[in-house]
């Protein structure tokens, strides 16, 4: 697995590298250290934090290598990774805003989220150990891949995995509201439902694609990244999993169409968020 | 049998039928506004001394509670045109009475949510778009009001005010003068309000059916069919789509084949109730266009751009806290059988007020 983290010198970098570490299963991979800085006089603190990164990563890698870009973090990041293929994009949420937030132009990781043609896993408040993980589906085509990279991803851990799909329906008509509405991911699963099928094949997928913990699945109903938030706070989950809203493939006018539901997450989840 | 014949018909068979039918409408309606208007004069000292309608608080009542009792907005909207144009009701008064007749529009969701509550199905009537559009609108018109309000009082749209043709009025006259002079013979002056409204309410009902039968195929649609739109695109739609329905439920109607389980969801939902909330008022446009009165299409258009003002404020500055907001009242009145009875009381209790004490 060829891995990317990135970094400018701020401990937000450096806990992303600590949360890689923390994911279990990336140490036999071949990693590189990418600092960016925006002039050369910011160089040499930017080397030194990535030292420390390297010690925080540890021995087990097959190969760590290093190296300075100068420049607009976003697009030499970018063009890292048209340079070179690689499985893995990792960076800290240092809250470095740039751009109006308004104007949904977001921080470099939202930014980076929406052109990168990888998967991204963004650091946020790291804790020593990784306990729990949300995974979020939106029973849909593109969820079938990313549930079979989501479990690739993450068959080294051995934190709770919490599978999660909202569904945000409501009836046309006070006299066609299907029982499905009012499902919970037991019943769901019992009654065969649309959505009771995708969270077992859900499961299924990613347990086939390495996951071994335990999966729980869960159903919520009403506004999707609103559910999803909610589910984060109340839970004190460590990491929530989404599908990236740009997939490989898809057509460009349904990408504007569609909205960007990862980039949301992104921004106002309050863990580390794995965009797949 | 029918289904069969129905089935086999050529297409431009259907086309022509539909069309002829919607021409009627049409006939209907502007018998309906003129008998409205004949009809409205003697009703003058009942609706400003008897209903007490004599300001915009007042008149903002009395289409409120009109559309809750008639179960529609539109022919209240029309009536009140047609009011203006008798001078039974002043401009600012016109405009208040059809924002009260958007405010009871979707009343008759919560009588059949009640209903289904009887039969103690509570939950789902908080489950269901007709309610969301009920929010939207009693959510949004309080700006919308003061708005308007503010145009209406300085004048900002009077410079523009579009002069309905009389040459369009004119060929459809001479069908329809003919047909007036027969009920006026047939029936007293202040029957023809009554008549009148219930031949827009008709005219109304039967141009739904003229409407051509839209199937959006699920399959066709892919993804799109059941994934979240950006409300934008959403937003559009509704506006787009209800300019050629006329009627927000109508509009509302044609997402059904967006899902096989008459499911939408509530992200689509929201801002395209807001889109076709701007473009339902297309009918009383041409109801004020028809009475060839400029002060009814002057109130129109304020009701109109007044209501795309504050729909795209709230889209551009504050979508996602409006759409928790309401998803946050859905969940209350779903909540408690308790919480929806006193909702219902509120939404029938305000506008007596108004029309009372306004």
């Amino acid at each position: 697995m060829e891995i990317l983290i990135c970094t400018d010198g701020s401990p937000a970098a450096e806990a992303a590298a600590a949360l890689l570490t923390r994911l279990g299963n990336s140490a036999g991979g071949q990693l590189t250290l990418l600092g960016v800085c925006e002039n050369e006089a910011e160089e040499a603190a930017l080397r030194a934090s990535m030292d420390r990164m390297a010690s925080i990563l540890g021995p087990g890698w097959a190969g760590v290598k290093q190296h300075v870009r100068h420049g607009h973090p976003v697009e030499q990041i970018l063009a890292e990774t048209q340079g070179q293929a690689y499985d893995l994009v990792v960076m800290g949420s240092s809250g470095q805003q740039r751009g109006l937030r308004l104007l949904n132009l977001g921080s470099t990781s939202s930014k980076l989220a929406r052109k990168i043609h990888t998967h991204l896993l963004v650091a946020r408040t790291v804790p020593t150990t990784l306990q729990k993980i949300l995974v979020c589906t939106g029973a849909e085509i593109p969820s079938v891949e990313t549930m079979r990279r989501a479990g690739t991803l993450l068959q080294g851990t051995t934190a709770e995995v919490n599978l999660l799909h909202v569904m945000s329906q409501v009836a046309l008509k006070p006299d066609n509201a299907p029982s499905d509405l009012f499902d919970t991911a037991k019943t769901a699963i019992d009654r065969q439902t649309r959505e009771g099928q995708h969270l077992q094949s859900a499961m299924q997928q990613l347990q086939a694609a390495g996951l071994t913990s335990p999966i729980v699945p869960l159903l919520r109903h009403g506004l999707v990244v609103e559910q999803v938030l909610d589910e984060l706070n109340k839970g004190h989950y460590d990491l929530l999993v989404v599908g990236a809203h740009h997939q490989p493939g898809q057509n460009r006018w349904l990408e504007i169409l569609l909205d960007d539901v990862a980039d949301r997450l992104l921004n106002h989840a309050p863990c580390s968020v794995l965009i797949v | 049998m029918s289904d069969n014949r129905k089935r086999s018909r050529p297409w431009y068979v259907s086309a022509a039928l539909r069309l002829g039918l919607a021409l009627f409408c049409i006939v209907l309606f502007v018998l309906a506004l003129i008998l409205l208007k004949e009809g409205a004069k003697p009703f003058a000292p009942l609706i400003r001394n008897q209903f007490s309608v004599d300001s915009p608080a007042s008149a903002l009542g009395f289409g409120w509670l009109s559309a809750n009792l008639t179960l529609s907005g539109s022919p209240v909207a029309a009536t009140s045109l047609a009011l203006l144009d008798a001078n039974v009701l002043s401009a600012v008064e016109s405009f208040a009475m059809i924002a009260g007749s958007r405010l009871g529009a979707a009343f008759v969701v919560l009588l059949i949510g009640l209903v289904y509550m009887l039969r103690g199905k509570q939950r789902v009537l908080s489950l269901n778009v007709g309610l969301l559009s009920l929010l939207v609108t009693q959510t949004m018109y309080p700006l919308v009001l003061a708005l308007g309000f503010f145009f209406m009082s300085n004048g900002w749209l009077d410079r523009w005010q579009v002069q309905a043709s009389q040459d369009v009025s004119s060929p459809l006259e001479t069908l329809i003068n003919p047909l007036l002079i027969v009920f006026q013979e047939l029936l007293p002056t202040w029957a023809l309000f009554p008549v009148g409204f219930l031949l827009v309410l008709s005219s109304l009902w039967l141009f739904d059916k003229a409407i051509p039968e839209i199937h959006f195929e699920e399959a066709g649609l892919g993804l799109l069919s059941h994934a979240l739109y950006r409300p934008v695109v959403v937003f559009l739609a509704g506006a787009l789509v209800t300019s050629l329905t006329m009627s927000v439920s109508v509009s509302l109607s044609l997402l059904v084949p967006l899902s096989v389980r008459g499911i939408i969801r509530r992200e689509n939902a929201i801002p395209y109730i807001m889109g076709a909330n701007i473009t339902t008022f297309i009918d009383t446009l041409v109801a004020a266009a028809l009475l060839a009165n400029s002060s009814a299409v002057t109130v129109v258009l304020v009701m109109m751009i007044s209501v795309a003002v504050v729909s795209l404020l709230v889209m551009a500055l504050g979508f996602r806290q409006y759409e928790c907001f309401l998803d946050g009242i859905v969940n209350f009145l779903g909540r408690r059988r308790r919480h929806l009875v006193g909702y219902i009381f509120v939404i029938f209790a305000v506008p007596f007020v108004l029309l009372i004490f306004g």
